[in-house]
């Protein structure tokens, strides 16, 4: 069997620098390894056809292809994809052109690109990635990966179809060195599919550093961020690097990302342009090569009307959309979640539980959660630490709703317990009031006394102890 | 059986030098870096085990905002490489 090859692809109106930087990047990859360059390298530097592409595919045996193209030949690049995952269905292939536009390259993701470069090669970029991938890839570690992903995702509890179209996403999107927008109320999960995307993607042994930015100080937003260098402000008796150096590398997740203030938005959209940024202080740019997933659980678009956050770095921010839904629009998952932390808890806190009994269930399902996913979480937790015998009954399960606050039921019946209450505690201060006489409260009350006593009895209130308390009193 | 803090410090240790430039926190560390099983029923532990690798050098703890990340002391490399190997044995 022949030794696997890279094919590279040269279109006739491509630039000659461009190819010079490939062939040299690709160069110094492989120069650890002892194989000459010549042996990986096969170059087509003609105009040439799918059958010139599908007979080269036959002789070389390419693990990857290198499609170095201008966005002129975004119909003849769709035809190539096809046919060279028709020869060859296992092979990489890397989209290299300076001039794609966003839309452009959705289309060729959906046609089986496995990645893309769309700026000057950088050694910092996607290419030493692949390169590194290709030069392992074989069956097994396809095998290996396809099973990481799975037990990634099996860590996503949920069935319900509005989870899982979101969820099944997340292999995809982590392949492609793209910002991504995650969206969703408080307790859904975005840091955990944010860490998800970042531990399948090629940066998954680079750093992964979570930035709150609604807990950043606004004054300090800049230099969290963009360091700084020594004597830039009063207090800098050093330089120290910020966030996006740091992150060098690997993902940056910002969550709460429209708290940024709008200086910093400014900032972070050249940066996510550039690729470069420039410490406080300092006269001199910076360098980092750092994916970018935000979260916010605001709406966004409602931020730009108003003036608070910039449309420019949303649209740059927003290159890939995940949307979690809330708890309450996947009920089904509510059972499986449920048992998920009772299991988890019970191992923690070494208490042995058999199950949740049906109206401790019904309760779970018929709560809003407005804290989602963590605030089931929590509940669950509270209810393993408070159980008495081996079955979650409702009297474990704490839940806002018990006190009063709204829970999901008909309007009739919290009507009627709103009624109750009411009810009770009026008759409860009039016969404080008249010193447990009732016809004086039911007087009081516009009652004729029968009605008024059968009031008293429907609440069992004790007549006698509002009498009591009179004497104690005198 | 749950780890203990030194096999779960092993394991972070074990995690860093396949991945010498990873980084994240505690949070992270304890569901991505580190194997399901045992460590499920003891984050107290990573916590604890984390500490005492900050407090050895071995593991450097950086503050981002409200967060700390925790990354690999690079100079201490092949310190570090010789205590997993004797750990191990």
């Amino acid at each position: 069997m022949k030794p696997p090859k890279k094919l590279i692809l040269l279109k006739s109106n491509s630039s000659g620098g461009l190819c010079s930087q490939l062939l040299k990047t690709i160069e110094d990859e492989v120069k650890e390894r002892d194989v000459p360059v010549s042996n990986l390298i096969e170059a087509l530097s003609h105009p040439f056809s799918s059958q010139d592409l599908a007979r080269a595919i036959s002789e070389a045996n390419p693990r990857m292809l290198l499609l170095i193209t201008p966005a002129q030949a975004h119909n003849h690049v769709s035809s190539l994809i096809h046919t060279a995952l028709e020869k060859e269905p296992g092979i990489q292939i890397i989209l290299v052109s300076g001039d794609f536009g966003d839309d452009e390259i959705s289309d060729l993701a959906r046609s089986g690109i496995t990645d893309f470069i769309v700026r000057s090669v950088k050694s910092t970029n996607s290419l030493r990635r692949r390169t590194e991938d290709c030069s392992s890839f074989d069956e097994v570690e396809q095998s290996a990966r396809k099973c990481k992903e799975e037990l990634i995702l099996a860590r996503m509890i949920g069935e319900s179809p509005a989870f899982v179209s979101q969820i099944s996403k997340i292999p995809t999107i982590a392949k492609f060195d793209v910002s991504v927008l995650i969206s969703g109320e408080t307790g859904t999960g975005k840091e955990l599919v944010a860490r998800a995307i970042h531990y399948l993607s090629p940066r998954e042994a680079k750093p992964f550093i979570p930035v709150n930015c609604g807990a950043i100080p606004l004054d300090l937003v800049e230099n969290e961020l963009f360091g700084h260098k020594q004597g830039a402000f009063t207090n800098a008796v050093s330089s120290e690097r910020g966030i996006i150096q740091e992150a060098d590398g690997g993902t940056i997740f910002f969550d709460e990302i429209d708290s940024l203030p709008l200086p910093a938005q400014v900032k972070l959209l050249r940066f996510l342009q550039e690729k470069e940024f420039r410490p406080l202080g300092s006269t001199k740019t910076c360098k980092s090569d750092v994916r970018i997933i935000a979260a916010t659980s605001s709406d966004l678009r409602q931020a730009i009307a108003t003036g608070k956050f910039r449309h420019d770095l949303y649209y740059r921010l927003n290159v890939v959309a995940v949307d979690l839904p809330p708890l309450r629009e996947r009920q089904a998952d509510i059972p499986l979640l449920a048992c998920h932390f009772l299991a988890k808890y019970a191992a923690q806190f070494n208490r042995k539980v058999d199950g949740i009994a049906a109206d401790a269930l019904k309760m779970l399902l018929l709560y809003e959660w407005p804290g989602n996913v963590r605030e089931l979480e929590h509940v669950m937790a509270r209810a393993v630490i408070l159980l008495e015998g081996g079955t979650i009954e409702q009297k474990s399960i704490s839940l806002p709703g018990s006190d009063g606050v709204a829970q999901r039921e008909g309007l009739q019946e919290a009507k009627h317990k709103l009624i109750a209450q009411f009810e009770k505690s009026y008759i409860q201060a009039l016969l404080l009031n008249f010193q447990g006489n009732v016809t004086r409260a039911a007087k009081a009350a516009c009652k004729d006394r029968r009605s008024f006593s059968q009031l008293v009895r429907k609440y069992n209130i004790d007549v006698k102890s509002f009498r009591r308390r009179e004497r104690a009193i005198t | 059986m749950p780890d203990t803090k030194s096999q779960t410090a092993i394991k972070i240790l074990d995690y860093l030098k396949r991945n010498p430039s990873a980084e994240d926190t505690v949070e992270g560390i304890f569901r991505w870096w580190l194997p399901s099983q045992h460590i499920e029923q003891n984050k107290e532990c990573v916590y604890e085990a984390l500490a005492d690798l900050v407090a050895k050098n071995l593991v450097v703890k950086h503050k981002h905002g409200d967060v700390s990340t925790f990354r690999l002391n690079h100079d201490k490399d092949p310190i570090i490489l010789a205590l997993i190997e004797w750990m191990k044995e």
